[in-house]
């Protein structure tokens, strides 16, 4: 779990504090964001295993980065967990274009979503939930 | 860690919140920020040294060429100078009366030692000390330094204009900076460690509040309590610092779904009043047995239990072996205690804090205006039930032939409608059409009802209206109006020939042909002013014989499958009250309705028949 490196991207700090925080304590590497533009040039440079990343940040959205992120060989399979606010929902075009694995409301829980990112990294035996079984 | 520091510093882990740094180190400054201080200020040809508020030294900088490093490791006589420095320095409260000059040091004017307090919640718990060669041509001080320390002097000389020398008027801003930069980073490492504690705090009240969502996410009605508290306590395990989480229900807290009509309540077993899960939950009788020991008082009503020390108490005593901590959050009623929630033995180091109570509270809380949303539920269903009950029954009196018919009914139709697998509340609400199904022969005379022999036209006539009169009745009650189509067509038959409207085949609502079977049935299973009941055999011939004339033919050989023999028995025994009636499923697929369409049945051909039993 070690090598593993997660890229966490907000504007709002203190999500970025708290999601870091229980990453790093799982022994993750973790790189932190604080828009979608440093994010992609952190994918870019880091190669990152996962990226947890807000709906809404400034200079590019999350879903902007995503979809940027997809036209990028380098970047393009990196798996993606996006944070969204409550009620904001993403359409299935936005799943199918991207590479979102999974949608978690905002306020999340933190063992949530180290539970997800187990799951995605194949590091638990539990299933990942099939694309389609969002919950945005 | 930079090399080159002697570590000393243990910073504060992060599960230590609040807790006050050990008097052994001088934090805030962690080892990390003195080495970049150290690595700064050589560059400006200052020695740094970092020391606790006793004169013990903590990390100094050990990088620093031959100069400081012979003084220092020499006879040590700089080493215990700087000490007692450190020491006098700690020990003025505030900086006000700081001793002698400031800079100071016994080697004034050729070598200058500065002071620069770590100051933290008002007290001095370390000091750094800079040092500098300020003197281009050493002179007396420089001299006694050496000796004082058995250093060759032209080598000390060499080495220390190697290192770098600080020019005299240099050493009042220096030391000023000096001053400057230690706060900063100790500034800097107090925010650090506050982010910290915050994220930490932020992380648990995410945990919490996604908990109590979660929580009131569970509680929609209806559902057996305890099977919601299982989830509930699932929930409080992962996201609590208890072991051990547990939830008791007293008799009057489980008997509420306990459906007691018409009857003594009986006592719910203990896997209906008691729920645990955790590596700490001592099992069942364990929980319950804790519960009565708590022995809660209806008169003080105490909002929680709090007991760190259970092993302690007396009324424990029992548990002393694995309790040690003990939070129990009784859950009031206005009528008394429906049950409590237990929290049992703190998985963290310390204690069950406010905190945990405050949590366990907020769902506590939950829990009691589930129970009660849920009693009152109940008696609701209760009284709709039994008021129902006793209007078809008051029907079935009319005639003395017919007691028991639409109870027995009702249950037949639901058994059909299991058979041919229709959704549990779907089963449920056709329990309700079977047994209002005669609702109509209200309007029909007693004289018609009770006549031993052959009816009149007339007398037909007034027999067949009870169906549309029926419908007309319920049509007035909205919960009910998705079972009318049952209710009317009951009579009807899939060749035509039936009434009020002479449907034909699948143009009859399915709750209609269903309800048709089964009353057909129990009319021929019993006795009649106009015949007695037929043989078991005779009826299921007849059942043939009209099979696609008179009934749905593929319904037909469902309820031929299903054990006849026993399912009259039971329907019998069930007319005098039904105990096992799913109240809540019938009530609650009133808000979806009732499909009177066919979908249902569409897979008729493939629903295999569920046994009777």
């Amino acid at each position: 779990m070690a090598d593993r490196k997660i890229l966490v991207c907000d504007d709002e700090p203190h999500i970025l504090h708290v999601v870091s925080t229980k990453l790093r304590n799982a022994g993750y590497e973790v790189f932190t964001a604080a828009d979608g533009e440093e994010g992609f040039e952190l994918a870019k440079q880091h190669g990152p295993d996962l990226i947890i990343t807000d709906y809404q940040m400034p200079m590019l959205s999350g879903l902007e980065l995503c979809a940027k992120m997809r036209g990028d060989a380098a970047t393009q399979a990196i798996p993606v967990i996006m944070l969204t606010a409550r009620g904001f929902s993403l359409n299935a075009g936005d799943l199918s274009n991207t590479n979102i694995r999974k949608v978690l409301p905002k306020p999340f829980s933190p063992r949530e979503i180290l539970r997800n990112t187990k799951e995605l990294l194949g590091e638990e035996t539990t299933k990942v939930a099939p694309a389609g079984m969002f919950e945005a | 860690m930079a090399r080159g520091i002697i570590v000393a510093i243990t910073t504060p882990t992060t599960a230590n919140t609040g807790r006050l740094p050990t008097t052994e180190v001088a934090w805030p400054v962690t080892d990390q920020s003195f080495a970049a201080l150290v690595e700064q200020w050589r560059k400006g040809h200052v020695w740094l040294s970092l020391w606790n508020h006793e004169g013990r030294v903590v990390a100094f900088d050990e990088d620093a060429g031959r100069f400081w490093s012979s003084l220092w490791n020499g006879d040590s006589r700089f080493r215990a100078d700087l000490s007692s420095l450190a020491c006098r320095m700690a020990a003025s409260a505030d900086n006000k009366d700081a001793p002698d000059s400031n800079p100071f040091g016994p080697w004034m004017p050729d070598l200058a030692v500065m002071a620069a307090p770590v100051r933290h919640r008002r007290r001095i718990v370390g000091v750094v000390l800079g040092a500098a060669v300020v003197s281009h041509s050493p002179g007396e001080a420089f001299d006694r330094l050496c000796s004082q320390n058995s250093l060759d002097r032209e080598t000390a000389a060499r080495d220390a204009q190697q290192f770098g020398v600080l020019e005299v008027d240099e050493v009042d801003r220096t030391h000023k900076l000096l001053e400057f930069t230690v706060n900063q980073a100790k500034v800097h490492e107090v925010g650090e460690q506050e982010i910290e504690v915050l994220t930490e705090n932020l992380e648990s009240t995410y945990e919490e509040l996604n908990l109590i969502y979660r929580v009131s996410g569970m509680m929609g009605l209806p559902q057996k309590p305890i099977e919601m508290l299982g989830r509930v306590v699932a929930e409080l395990l992962d996201v609590s610092r208890a072991a051990g989480v547990a939830c008791v229900l007293t008799e009057h807290g489980a008997m509420n779904y306990h459906a007691c009509r018409g009857g003594v309540p009986s006592v719910p077993r203990i896997e209906e009043r008691v729920v645990q899960v955790g590596a700490g939950a001592p099992g069942l009788d364990q929980v319950e047995r804790m519960y009565a020991s708590l022995s809660l008082s209806d008169s003080e009503r105490p909002a929680h239990v709090l007991m760190n020390d259970a092993s302690q108490r007396p009324e424990l005593r029992w548990s002393s072996d694995w309790l040690q901590h003990l939070l129990a959050l009784p859950l009031w009623h206005e009528k008394g205690l429906m049950g409590v929630l237990l929290a049992i033995n703190c998985n963290d180091v310390g204690d069950f804090t406010s905190v945990d109570v405050q949590l366990f509270r907020a769902v506590a809380d939950r829990i009691t205006a589930f129970l009660e949303n849920q009693r009152l539920y109940d008696d609701l269903a209760d009284l709709l039930m039994g008021l129902l009950h006793a209007l078809v029954n008051a029907i079935d009196a009319k005639d003395p032939y017919t007691c028991g018919h639409s109870e027995r009914v009702a249950f037949l139709s639901r058994r059909l409608a299991q058979a041919v697998n229709l959704p549990p509340p779907q089963c449920e609400r056709i329990y309700l059409a079977g047994l209002m199904h005669d609702v109509g022969k209200i309007g029909v005379p007693d004289a018609v009802l009770g006549k031993p022999g052959k009816l009149t036209n007339e007398e037909f006539d007034a027999m067949r209206k009870h169906p549309e009169v029926g419908a007309r009745i319920l049509s007035r009650v909205r919960q009910v109006r998705d079972l009318i189509p049952g209710i009317l067509c009951h009579h009807e038959r899939v060749d035509g020939r039936g009434y009020p409207n002479k449907l034909a085949g699948q143009d009859i609502p399915l709750l209609g042909r269903l309800i048709c079977l089964a009353d057909c049935f129990d009319a021929m299973t019993t006795n009649r002013t106009y015949r007695a009941a037929l043989p078991l055999s005779a009826v299921i011939a007849e059942i043939r014989r009209c099979a696609g004339t008179q009934f749905d033919p593929q319904l037909a050989e469902v309820f031929l499958k299903l054990d006849l023999e026993s399912l009259m028995q039971e329907a019998r025994e069930c007319a005098g009250g039904d105990p096992n009636i799913g109240y809540l499923g019938a009530l609650s697929a009133g808000i979806t309705g009732l499909s009177t369409s066919d979908d249902g049945l569409r897979s008729l051909q493939a629903a295999r028949p569920v046994n009777g039993g």
